[in-house]
């Protein structure tokens, strides 16, 4: 039974220490921050030296399937052009990974994480035999199994179970948005919430100071005689005022270092930025945009997305850096499959296999990762994978959130080699 | 006192009431919190009429009236037309506040915390309706009934991904579960057991989300469940997991943590004359019940205040101590934040409970639903706003207000300095806005969290 | 879903209604002349009474109320008054205490004044009601003109004396100007002359107006007369006021003027009326019109009631020129695009009819919206082309229709049919115009068996109800294709079935038109119902709510409406169900409400008319 077990941060009984980065971001104000009575550890500055424990990870899942090959574009290749004669887009549009790849024309976003060595891009990332059902094919992604095994949870609801996440004081991870909660994050458990505002962080009291005060003060007073129960109940409640009203500090002084895309998925990105300036212990906050299931008419559709895609990461990543924590941040966006190398009859492209996975974030091996699928040796007419997604999800577990990969995975997969540290 | 050192003959005899255990507002606050969703004033000193043995087998015996049910039925085809879970969700939310027999409910709740099954697979609401139906139905009843009906269950087998099941491929996802999670408990079985189980399993089916046997796809042949050789079908197999000895230990060990305490675990020396009366009563719920929240332990300082107070025992308990009403589409919703999403339990596993309740995010969105609550404009506490409530029951200062939470709704003291707190501020706001803000306040207290 | 919150604002409404209509019957007069002096002011035209030469030229707004004691009368003798008296509801409501404080508020005044509110009202305003603002002094005005200057000049006494009795002393100064007694009461200036008692918020604006009304109406001239006469011109020398006064004909009851060339000039407004609106939903409703005020030299507003009806008409000039190209889709590139005639159909809830260019505005998106709402389109752009088997959405399906379209909901019943859903919806459908019928109708017809199938597809994998497609030809030239849910085991003979069992999605042809429906039954009779002659009086859009037909559907569903009270309020089924049946008596006492939009002869007019019923 879990009663006896203190999560990690727990230093003695029902004594929380407080999340690092209020010492990393605000040190100038430290008038607020001095009052949780905790001296600032040394500044932090390299990714290696990062406690386990503030490393967060944001997936953005890029539902409906990507059209990997014109997002990560080998436009010099007469078989790309030859495949696609209506929705090719030209060499001379495209912005350069290298001498033979270039990323779609709408992502200036990615392009400029590239070019200040923060983003690499795995190619050809798929699965054996792949599905081209988009639900059994996101199925597959998120609890890396297949239909005829026994799937009833995700990996990320794994990678939380498995490092004994059931019971902190903060969440540990956070679904935004409104829609039903990712497979990825379910496990047996671990409740993973969804949130829609920041306002669920957000006390609310009538509008009196006197009042908010009061229920501070109240819920520190110390207890003599508590159970374990009430202790652990006390110690909660303290922690989710602090956290309340962080969230309201940050509301006031978190200063978006630009302004987020007018978008869903922008705003959702501040968001997140937001909660992790206000200190959460939160790992893994995960995202979700609709929309890549271009059949028809898929250019200016396609373009869409993918600017929304890049603007919005592009726009997170800086930010995060500007508020200091850029070292603690990885951002991975994937699809769940790619589409087919052969455009259709309606300017748009139909369900395929392999795709590219981006990574975004400091301490990167920046730049184009792995082969990009030859388009003369297709299956059936897709791409063939290089990579399994499992060894990027392998990867992101071990060189990232530090945890074995075995028990999230279920078999040891070889990490990509996206991190520049391992 | 300590669980450790406790007597199990003790612990299970009936509660007498003494002088240092007295039956008074507090214990009968105790047992309608734990037995039901709490109670009024009213119903309090109604109890104390009685002796708390009475009390408590009234509320097992107690059901729900015919006006009830025709008024439930209504809302329930509203909801059904709906297709909603949402509304499905506030219509049991309306249901646990009114209804006439708590336990019942609440043992309903129990079981769809055991049976886990989520609306958000299944994806259609007639079938969770129908399970919760059937939940309702076995909800005091018999265990090895309940086990056998909700294996045919489609909602259930849906969610399971055991819609299918054929002796050529036997379907081992039931199997495990209903050994693992539904009956006997990690480590008291074997991978042949479950295997063999499947096998029992073979040939029931979801069609058309109804449940049919087809005999083409069950497997006759010879087939030894936990170490009973011979076992035929499914619903063979089930009784022969029922009747194991492992069976009535498990279940009493999740009644007791269900209405005693959340920690520590009670040993198994402990709940053995629990199990032993269970099994006794050919696994016969209500009995065992009834002993457990009229006995020694249930009333002692041990059990007071030793639970995390549920999502539901939190929102419907708070409107229903003040015959409080609410907009039930949002307190439905609110349940689903805080983590209890009625007909959207996490997993098959169903809620841990105790500690698991609590996190930033929960806490604040307790307090937060009370605030919702106090101040909302569809809320009204016996037709009227909280401050002619309490002006009516006669509770007119800070103090007094203090005295009727702790009595009704606070397993554990508030802290003086709270009172004497609140006892200020509602000095400073004359206006009768001082009840909700003191209300709030109390509330937000870790105390009012555990029950 | 049918969903309640559309009519708690409903039910708000109908309070509000039981307070207006809330008067005791007016007591024994003190001041000499009751009720009965009302006939007096019935036989004057109106438009003698008005005070526009009152105000100076720079007035950017204006309105006049030209008979206010009729209007009075009018709400005060109203016979719905009775009937909203006599219910439950309303005996209820003026037992609340916010009831209570304002009748109390009312007696202290009437304790004041010495009189009814009523009478009070019709005293001090009976004969006219004027406000505006002037631009050139700043100010605010309002011109009462009340029953004669004795009773006037009492009232103003009396009111002063009101003012004395609960306001600062410090605040209220007393004067004169030219003679006439004037009052300051916290910035807020008073003067009576004659029988009209001024008020406004300026003392230039003020001096303006007593100057004016000394010179004109002290020489027992009319104040249109001699418009050149010292003090400056009047509102009435202004062209564009001349040019609302021809057009809105005889004044009505109540009117407004808005002088828009002069109020274009402030940056705000002017960018209101220039910029793009944004939002597609908006832009379709009045994009048209925004291009119009841009260039128009003025707005005005009418109201017109009596028994049974209440009438707001609101107009601005109308120049063809004043449309960008952009913005052809709305009034047509001739301007001349009217809505269709719909056939007229027994239990009709609502119907719209409108002309509007659809494929113009899809394939002119990138001059109408912004980037934002241009990347939604693309996007929904790939998607409704993969729904339609990728045919291209703007230029294949939306150009195939002509502009003229018809939006028609009728009530369902469901009598002696089943599977009857729990919930009953009503039916509607979509009445369009083939450009090309003979190729058309082979490609819509594919089209909508490809959706049905596709829809299948998707209901399969959730579990729902499969469609089956059907086709009936009713005569020459006329077919309809029909689907249909094709009913479980569970459905068969059920009354209470699933929300699908509302749909028979259907198509239906003949010659141009092309029916689009969500239930076979209005297919056909949309299809088959001869269309009206046309009457003269077409207008680019018009929509008529029928209350009768929501009231059926709302009676449709009321254990349904009940529950979701219960659940959404918190209420208990007798406060439900009494809550259900109040809504149902509101909507009885309302016939239709409709709205227009059109022009004609160079006015662009949109009127919304509320009829009650006698």
């Amino acid at each position: 039974m879990k009663s006896e077990f203190m999560p990690y941060h727990f230093s003695k009984q029902h004594g929380i220490k407080l999340p690092r980065r209020s010492f990393l971001g605000h040190a100038s104000l430290s008038a607020s921050v001095l009052t949780f009575g905790v001296t600032a550890p040394g500044v932090l500055c390299e990714a290696a030296s990062l406690a386990k424990e503030d490393r967060i990870l944001v997936v953005v899942e890029m539902a409906g399937g990507n059209d990997g090959l014109n997002t990560v574009i080998p436009h010099r290749d007469d078989l790309y052009r030859a495949a696609r004669p209506k929705i090719a887009i030209d060499s001379s549009d495209v912005l350069a990974i290298n001498d033979e790849l270039g990323l779609h024309p709408a992502m200036r976003g990615m392009a400029d994480l590239l070019e200040n060595g923060q983003l690499s891009i795995v190619q050809g990332v798929g699965y054996e035999n792949p599905n081209r059902s988009h639900f059994e094919s996101m199925d597959i992604w998120h609890s890396c199994y297949r239909k005829d095994e026994t799937r009833q949870d995700g990996w990320i609801g794994r990678y939380l179970e498995s490092e004994g996440m059931a019971s902190l004081t903060d969440p540990p991870a956070l679904h935004l948005g409104k829609r039903q909660q990712p497979f990825a994050l379910m496990s047996r458990g671990v409740r993973v919430p969804s949130i829609q505002s920041l306002e669920q962080f957000r006390l609310r009291v009538a509008d009196s100071p006197d009042i908010r005060n009061a229920i501070r003060s109240l819920s520190n007073q110390s207890r003599e005689d508590a159970t374990d129960l009430l202790g652990f109940v006390q110690a909660s409640s303290r922690n989710a005022l602090e956290a309340s009203e962080r969230m309201e500090s940050a509301g006031v002084k978190y200063k978006p270092s630009e302004s987020y895309p007018e978008t869903a998925l922008g705003r959702q990105l501040e968001t997140v930025a937001k909660l992790i300036a206000s200190g959460l212990h939160t790992r893994v906050y995960y995202v979700r945009i609709d929309g890549f299931d271009t059949h028809a008419n898929q250019p200016d559709a396609h373009a869409v997305l993918l600017r929304t895609v890049g603007d919005a990461v592009s726009t997170l990543v800086r930010d995060v850096n500007a508020q200091g924590d850029g070292d603690r941040l990885l951002v991975m966006c994937f699809s769940e499959f790619g589409r087919r190398v052969a455009e259709n009859a309606s300017d748009g492209t139909d369900h395929g296999a392999a795709g590219p996975v981006f990574l975004a974030g400091n301490g990167l091996r920046s730049g184009a990762v792995g082969k990009h699928p030859p388009l003369d040796d297709l299956q059936n007419g897709d791409l063939l994978h290089g990579v399994d997604f499992r060894q990027v999800y392998a990867a992101v577990l071990k060189d990232w959130l530090k945890c074995s990969i075995r028990p999230v995975l279920g078999a040891d997969y070889e990490p990509v080699d996206v991190f520049a540290g391992s | 006192m300590n669980l450790m050192n406790v007597e199990p003959s003790w612990a299970w005899a009936p509660y007498e009431p003494s002088l240092e255990s007295p039956w008074n507002l507090s214990a009968a606050a105790h047992l309608f919190r734990r037995a039901g969703f709490g109670a009024n004033r009213q119903e309090l000193e109604d109890a104390l009429k009685l002796s708390p043995s009475e009390v408590v087998a009234d509320l097992v015996r107690a059901e729900e009236t015919s006006d009830f049910q025709t008024e439930m039925q209504s809302l329930l085809r509203a909801a059904l037309a709906t297709g909603n879970v949402r509304q499905l969700a506030a219509q049991w939310a309306y249901r646990m506040l009114h209804t006439p027999a708590p336990l019942l409910e609440k043992m309903t709740l129990f079981w769809h915390g055991h049976f886990a099954t989520s609306a958000v697979k299944v994806n259609d609401v007639r079938l969770m309706q129908t399970q919760n139906t059937l939940l309702r139905r076995h909800a005091l009843g018999n265990f090895k009934e309940l086990a056998i009906e909700i294996s045919r269950d489609p909602a259930m087998l849906l969610y399971l991904d055991s819609a299918t099941n054929r002796k050529s491929h036997p379907n081992e996802n039931y199997a495990r579960e209903i050994m693992e999670l539904f009956c006997l408990g990690e480590g008291n079985y074997t991978e042949q057991d479950i295997r063999e189980l499947a096998r029992c399993f073979t040939g029931w089916e979801i069609k058309r989300n109804r449940f049919r046997f087809n005999r083409y796809q069950h497997d006759s042949g010879e087939k030894t469940v936990l170490g009973i050789p011979g076992v035929e079908s499914g619903e063979e197999a089930i009784r022969v997991v029922t009747d194991d000895p492992n069976a009535p230990r498990f279940i009493v060990r999740k009644l007791v943590r269900f209405f005693v305490l959340d920690e520590p675990e009670p040993g198994d020396e402990l709940l053995a004359p629990l199990a032993a009366q269970l099994r006794e009563n050919a696994m016969d719920i209500g009995p065992t019940v009834q002993r457990i929240l009229a006995s020694n332990l249930f009333f002692s300082p041990l059990a007071r205040g030793r639970k995390v107070r549920s999502p539901v025992e939190l929102g419907i308990g708070f409107l229903r101590v003040f015959d409080g009403s609410t907009d039930f589409f949002q307190l439905a919703d609110a349940l689903d934040q805080l983590g209890q999403g009625l007909f959207t339990p996490p997993s098959v596993k169903g809620w841990d409970g105790g500690r698991t309740w609590i996190n930033s995010s929960t806490l604040l969105g307790r307090a937060n639903l009370i605030h919702r609550m106090l101040n909302g404009e569809k809320t009204r506490f016996g037709k009227q706003s909280l401050a002619d409530y309490f002006a009516a029951s006669g509770v007119d200062s800070i103090d007094e207000v203090a005295d009727f939470l702790q009595s009704s709704l606070f397993a554990v003291p508030i802290p003086r300095p709270a009172t004497e707190r609140l006892r200020e501020l509602a000095r400073k706001n004359q206006d009768s806005t001082w009840v909700n803000l003191a209300v709030h306040a109390f509330c937000t207290l870790p105390e009012f969290q555990v029950a | 879903m049918v969903r309640l919150n559309v009519f708690i604002p409903l039910g708000a409404m109908f309070c509000l209604f039981s307070v207006i209509f809330s008067t005791p019957a007016p007591a024994e007069d003190p001041i000499g002349d009751g009720p009965q002096a009302t006939s007096r002011f019935a036989g004057q035209v109106i438009g003698e009474l008005s005070d526009a030469g009152l105000f100076p030229q720079s007035s950017v707004f204006f309105a006049e109320v030209n008979d206010p004691q009729a209007l009075i009368s009018l709400l005060l003798d109203h016979p719905l008054r009775e009937r909203v008296e006599s219910l439950e509801a309303y005996k209820t409501a003026i037992t609340t205490p916010a009831y209570r404080q304002f009748s109390l508020g009312r007696m202290m005044v009437e304790g004041q004044l010495k009189m009814p509110w009523r009478e009070a009202l019709e005293t001090l305003l009976g004969r006219g009601l004027a406000v505006g603002f002037d631009t050139e002094t700043n100010g605010f005005a309002a011109i009462l003109r009340g029953k004669d200057p004795a009773s006037m000049k009492l009232l103003g006494d009396r009111l002063l004396e009101f003012a004395r009795l609960t306001g600062n002393q410090d605040q209220i100064t007393e004067g004169e100007y030219r003679g006439v007694p004037a009052a300051e009461v916290n910035n807020v200036r008073f003067a009576v002359y004659q029988d009209r008692l001024l008020i406004t918020n300026r003392g230039d604006t003020g001096k303006w107006i007593l100057d004016r009304m000394i010179d004109h109406l002290g020489a027992k001239k009319s104040p249109e007369a001699d418009q050149q006469a010292p003090g400056g011109s009047s509102l009435l020398d202004n062209p564009r006021f001349q040019s609302f006064r021809a057009a809105v004909g005889p004044a009505t009851q109540v009117h407004a003027f808005l002088d828009l060339q002069v109020l274009g000039q402030s940056p705000a407004v002017s960018a209101a009326l220039r910029s793009q609106i944004g939002n597609p939903v908006a832009e379709l409703l009045v994009g048209g019109v925004q291009s119009a005020l841009a260039q128009a030299g003025w707005a005005s507003a009418q109201l017109a009631a009596d028994a049974e009806s209440i009438k707001l008409s609101l107009s601005t000039p109308f120049e063809l020129d004043s449309i960008p190209e952009q913005r052809e889709y709305f009034f047509g590139p001739e301007g001349d695009g009217r809505g269709p005639i719909l056939p007229q159909l027994p239990e009709t809830i609502f119907t719209l009819s409108t002309y509007r260019n659809f494929a113009d505005v899809w394939l002119r998106a990138g001059d109408l919206f912004d980037a934002n709402v241009n990347d939604g389109i693309a996007q929904a752009d790939a998607s409704l082309t993969t729904l339609f088997a990728g045919r291209d959405f703007g230029e294949d399906i939306l150009a195939a229709f002509e502009p003229e379209v018809g939006f028609v909901a009728i009530r369902q019943e469901f009598a002696n049919t089943t599977p009857r859903p729990t919930i009953k919806l009503p039916a509607f459908a979509m009445v369009f115009e083939l450009k090309e019928p003979a190729t058309m109708k082979r490609e819509l017809r594919r089209i909508f068996q490809s959706l049905v199938g596709f829809l299948n597809v998707v209901g399969s994998m959730n579990g729902q109800r499969q469609l089956e497609l059907g086709s009936e030809g009713i005569g020459e030239g006329v077919e309809v294709i029909t689907s249909s849910f094709v009913p479980e085991q569970e459905d068969i003979g059920s009354t209470e079935a699933q929300l699908v069992f509302n749909f028979s999605p259907s198509v239906a042809f003949r010659g141009k038109q092309f029916v689009i429906s969500s239930s076979k039954s209005l297919a056909r009779q949309l299809i088959e119902a001869p269309r009206p002659e046309p009457t003269g009086i077409q207008v680019n859009t018009s929509a008529t709510l029928h209350a009768a037909g929501l009231q059926e559907i709302l009676k449709d569903n009321r254990e349904q409406l009940i529950a979701q009270i219960m659940l959404e309020n918190g209420n208990t089924r007798e406060e439900g169900s009494a809550l259900i049946d109040l809504l149902l008596t509101a909507v009885g006492y309302f016939n239709e409400t409709s709205f227009t939009l059109g022009h004609d002869d160079g006015t662009l007019k949109a009127v919304w008319q509320m009829k009650v019923l006698p």
